[in-house]
């Protein structure tokens, strides 16, 4: 079976039917030949019966009559029967009287050649009968008939009673016979060549052609051609094969599609991405090179410089070549190694994330420089840490200006301590030689009053006056420089308390001027409690002071909460003032009017103003002249 | 095929090619047994006349295939014309007589051969008192009742300006020529060898012989004609078995001769001399004496045909136009 796939169908269909017919030719032919002989000789005997019946009954007449001429013309006649081979007739003497061989006549039938068969002719003789038999070679069939059987007595026997023989030759007929046999077969043989013939070409029809242009579809779509269809027609089983393999081809072809659309889409994305990458590696890059810090890629084990950018070789004075390959030892003072290594080791067991140190760092050229390093780790925690990032900025100026500012700030601080020592100093002396001025000036006035002339009386006056007014502003400066002096006690106090503590030490100028104080909603805050309660106080004050005396002093006290801290506002109807001297009035010792017409040292707003920066606070004013001032300051909201 | 381009399927041209190689010798051979249909055998009939013998010599010699060509041997004319006419036979050895009466029985007959031309063998032997052949005229004269007596005695009274009027015809067969002329019932006999060798030997004399109308007594081969046209070569092997047969006559008389005696019963010597009477005309004779052309024997067949007509041997006037053919004549590649 194997082999004969080697073969294409419609040859081996054809093959195969063709060696069937030639089979059965050959069978057919093989197999009737003998019967066919047999009959042949059959029929031959049979008429050769007849015939030597029909010669005996003849030839006795003839014989009987003495008419020798006439029987010889009727064995000559046998001569040109078909298969006629050999007549004769003898005589009882065994010559010959008449044969189809005229050279035969008036010879004996025992020297014949080839001989006849005796033992025939003495059954012939026996029996009357006729004998018909096949000679030993098959050649011919001899048939031998007494012409006077022993019934034949009397007047009734002719003078010459010998035989008749007479030999066909079955060659010819079976030659006949065989060739009409081998035409049957060959026709027959032919018939079934073309039946197979017809089949192999409707075999080709429904098979053949069709399976070869599954096979020609099944290459092309195998080729790529996603395409190709069979679209065989019909009913059969292979139309089926042909549908089922259609329908693959079509669900191919269809997940190929989508597979390509897939494929594009993704393609298109992985370009994207891609695009991004290198947008995003050329910005990194660009940002890495231009960066205005240091910047550089290091190996977390070994410390070695793995990429560095060209402000981190400048700050340290190397050319990049000169720094790949280096490690960060090598280029770091021994001094502040340790610190680094510790740090160093720190990152590389997790333990922090990342760590900045200021230090410094000897340049190249021996040079000292100040540097803010950065080391950030680019590994995730729990991974082998592999390579570290770390930035380096060069802090030297800052460093150089910040020193410049402490030491600054160190002078400013003694010489601001000086003045304050000297402050207190100068107001806690002076009190005490002008309470003598004051007292005895004061003494003076009331036990001369009258008796000096008037304008002693009124240089006294002056002189007290001018006393008390030197006290006042001692007693206010020394307030003042105490106030920056002393320490902050920061505690939780309501404002609302502070308020009510502020009014009531003013309750003697409050009654004095029918002042009106109001307030709502003032919150909790953190602050130094006297102090808060001095600033309301001042603020109070300077409400009613600066109030025209027909006006009732009328002050609003709000708060409102802002996202740091509060805005506390306090609000009078007194007469108010430029907007230019809004930050004068902070200022120490500084008056929009003279002594005569408000009375003051001008330290109160200067005071507020210190008191509210010692917070953390700002203080300003909101002023329409003639309608009256809104004072506003902030306290820090408790974190 | 329309399909070559699948290469899997690579044709196994050797084993294709024998499958086919086979069908085809299969097919050939049939076809060609249908063409070889054997050829039945030509059966030839002659009476025994020594002018037939080349014939048998040439079957002697087997010079004739077996199974084509079979002789059958009567022992008178009149048993060959029965049996070609009843279709036993498909050729016939005959006289140019017999031809024409056959044919005028709707036998369709061809004579493609002229065996032999009697050239003395015919006569008109006389007693010795008639001298000469105008002596003839009231004598009686006896003849075969047969067209070739009647042909030869008419030619020869034409030949010597006498009429069947002038004598007196007396009809015998031929086994009673010899008794009737003892027995004086005739003066004279148109007869032939054997019989002619028998008068002379009682006294009787020539009065006239086929020597005188050379060409006009002739032996002729006979086939039937649809025969002829369907085995053609069965026919030629006859002509060509006759003159091969005849070249060993010529060359081997003697031991021809002898094989002649075992049929005929003569001796060789008398054998020999009974051919003087008539001539084996060579293939180039019988060309021209079957052709058209003149002296050829359409005219003496037309001659012939004419006084059997006369003598109402035949009632109806037969056509030759197709009786003589050169075919067989003809070598097998014209």
């Amino acid at each position: 079976m194997n082999m004969m796939s080697r073969y294409p169908l419609r040859y081996l269909v054809i093959g195969i039917l063709a060696a069937f017919s030639l089979l059965i030719g050959l069978l057919t032919y093989m197999a009737t030949q003998p019967l066919v002989i047999q009959n042949v000789e059959g029929q031959a005997a049979d008429r050769l019966r007849a015939e030597l019946t029909q010669l005996q009954g003849v030839l006795q007449i003839l014989l009987r009559a003495e008419n020798v001429e006439g029987a010889k013309s009727v064995v000559v006649s046998l001569g040109s029967a078909p298969e006629h081979e050999l007549a004769l007739l003898t005589d009882a003497t065994s010559a010959i009287i008449a044969s189809t061989r005229l050279a035969d006549v008036g010879v004996a039938w025992t020297t014949l050649t080839p001989p006849l068969d005796r033992l025939m002719i003495d059954q012939v003789n026996i029996s009357g009968g006729a004998v018909v038999r096949l000679t030993s070679d098959s050649q011919y069939l001899a048939g031998y008939v007494n012409i006077c059987d022993p019934a034949v007595t009397g007047t009734l026997r002719p003078p010459q009673c010998g035989f008749l023989y007479q030999r066909i030759n079955l060659s010819q007929a079976r030659e006949v016979a065989v060739d009409v046999l081998h035409r049957q077969a060959v026709a027959y043989g032919l018939g079934l060549a073309v039946l197979a013939g017809v089949l192999g070409i409707i075999f080709h029809r429904v098979v053949t052609r069709r399976v070869e242009r599954l096979i020609a579809t099944v290459n092309r779509f195998t080729a790529g051609d996603t395409a190709a269809r069979a679209g065989l027609e019909g009913q059969d089983e292979l139309a089926r094969v042909g549908e089922a393999f259609d329908s693959m081809a079509q669900t191919i072809a269809n997940n190929q599609q989508e597979l390509q659309g897939l494929n594009t889409q993704l393609e298109r994305r992985v370009e994207e991405r891609t695009r991004a990458l290198q947008e995003s590696e050329q910005r990194f890059r660009v940002i890495f090179e231009q960066a205005a810090v240091g910047v550089a890629q290091m190996a977390s084990r070994s410390g070695e410089f793995v990429r560095i950018n060209q402000r981190y070789c400048d700050i340290l004075g190397y050319s990049q070549d000169e720094m790949l390959g280096r490690t960060f030892q090598e280029v770091t003072q021994s001094t502040a190694l340790p610190e680094d290594v510790y740090n160093m080791n720190r990152l590389l067991n997790g333990e922090i994330e990342n760590f900045s140190m200021e230090r410094h760092y000897a340049r190249k050229d021996g040079s000292t420089i100040w540097v803010n390093l950065f080391v950030s780790p680019m590994w995730q925690a729990g991974e082998e840490p592999s390579y570290h990032i770390s930035v380096m900025e060069d802090i030297t100026e800052r460093k150089i200006i910040e020193m410049e500012i402490l030491q600054q700030r160190a002078e400013l601080a003694r010489s601001n301590a000086d003045l304050q020592q000297f402050a207190s100093v100068a107001a806690h002396d002076l009190q005490e030689p002008l309470r003598m001025v004051s007292s005895y000036t004061k003494l003076l006035g009331r036990r001369y009053q009258g008796k000096l002339d008037a304008d002693a009386d009124e240089f006294i006056a002056y002189a007290v006056d001018g006393a008390n007014r030197m006290q006042t502003l001692i007693r206010d400066l020394l307030e003042y420089s105490r106030v920056g002096k002393g320490k902050l006690h920061m505690t939780m106090i309501d404002t609302e308390d502070v308020v009510v503590q502020a009014s009531r030490n003013l309750q003697s100028l409050i009654t004095e001027r029918q002042a009106k104080i109001h307030w709502e909603h003032l919150p909790h805050v953190r602050a130094d409690v006297s102090r808060l309660t001095q600033v309301f106080q001042n603020l109070f004050a300077n409400a009613m002071k600066f109030c025209a005396a027909s006006t009732i002093p009328c002050i609003t006290i709000r708060a409102e909460p802002r996202s740091m801290d509060w805005l506390f506002s306090v609000q009078d109807n007194g007469i108010g003032m430029k907007s230019e001297h809004t930050t004068k009035i902070f200022e120490v010792f500084q008056r929009l009017h003279n002594r005569s017409q408000y009375s003051g040292t001008g330290i109160g707003l200067a005071l507020c103003k210190r008191i509210v920066e010692d917070h953390g606070g700002q203080i300003w004013v909101e002023s329409v002249p003639k309608k009256g001032s809104t004072f506003f300051f902030t306290i820090v909201k408790e974190s | 095929m329309l399909v070559c381009e699948a290469s899997s399927v690579v044709m196994k041209s050797r084993t294709v090619q024998l499958l086919l190689g086979l069908l085809l010798l299969f097919t050939l051979s049939g076809l060609g047994a249908c063409f070889q249909q054997p050829a039945p055998p030509l059966r030839l009939g002659t009476n025994v006349w020594i002018g037939y013998e080349p014939l048998y010599l040439a079957r002697d010699l087997k010079y004739f295939k077996p199974n084509s060509v079979r002789l059958v041997e009567y022992l008178s004319a009149s048993e060959v014309i029965r049996a070609f006419r009843n279709q036993a036979l498909e050729a016939a050895a005959l006289t140019l007589d017999e031809t024409l009466l056959l044919l005028e029985s709707q036998v369709p007959v061809q004579v493609f051969l002229v065996a032999s031309i009697s050239y003395g063998g015919d006569v008109i032997m006389g007693s010795p008192d008639i001298a000469v052949f105008p002596s003839l005229v009231g004598k009686r004269v006896g003849v075969e009742a047969s067209a070739l007596g009647a042909y030869f005695l008419s030619r020869a009274l034409e030949k010597h300006g006498l009429s069947l009027t002038d004598i007196t015809v007396v009809s015998l067969e031929a086994g009673e020529h010899v008794a009737a002329y003892k027995a004086g019932k005739v003066d004279a006999l148109v007869t032939f060898e054997p019989v002619r060798s028998q008068l002379l030997a009682l006294g009787a004399h020539e009065l006239f012989t086929s020597r005188d109308i050379p060409g006009e007594i002739v032996n002729v081969l006979v086939v039937n004609q649809s025969y002829f046209a369907e085995h053609p070569k069965n026919v030629r092997r006859v002509v060509r078995g006759w003159f091969r047969a005849i070249d060993y006559f010529t060359a081997h008389p003697h031991d021809a001769a002898s094989r002649m005696q075992k049929r005929l019963k003569i001796l060789p010597q008398d054998a020999l001399k009974s051919y003087r009477g008539f001539r084996l005309p060579s293939l180039e004779e019988n060309q021209k004496l079957l052709q058209g052309g003149t002296p050829g024997l359409r005219l003496f067949a037309k001659r012939l045909r004419d006084l059997m007509l006369a003598k109402d041997l035949l009632q109806t006037p037969v056509n030759l136009d197709s009786l003589f053919s050169t075919a067989a004549l003809r070598k097998r590649s014209s």
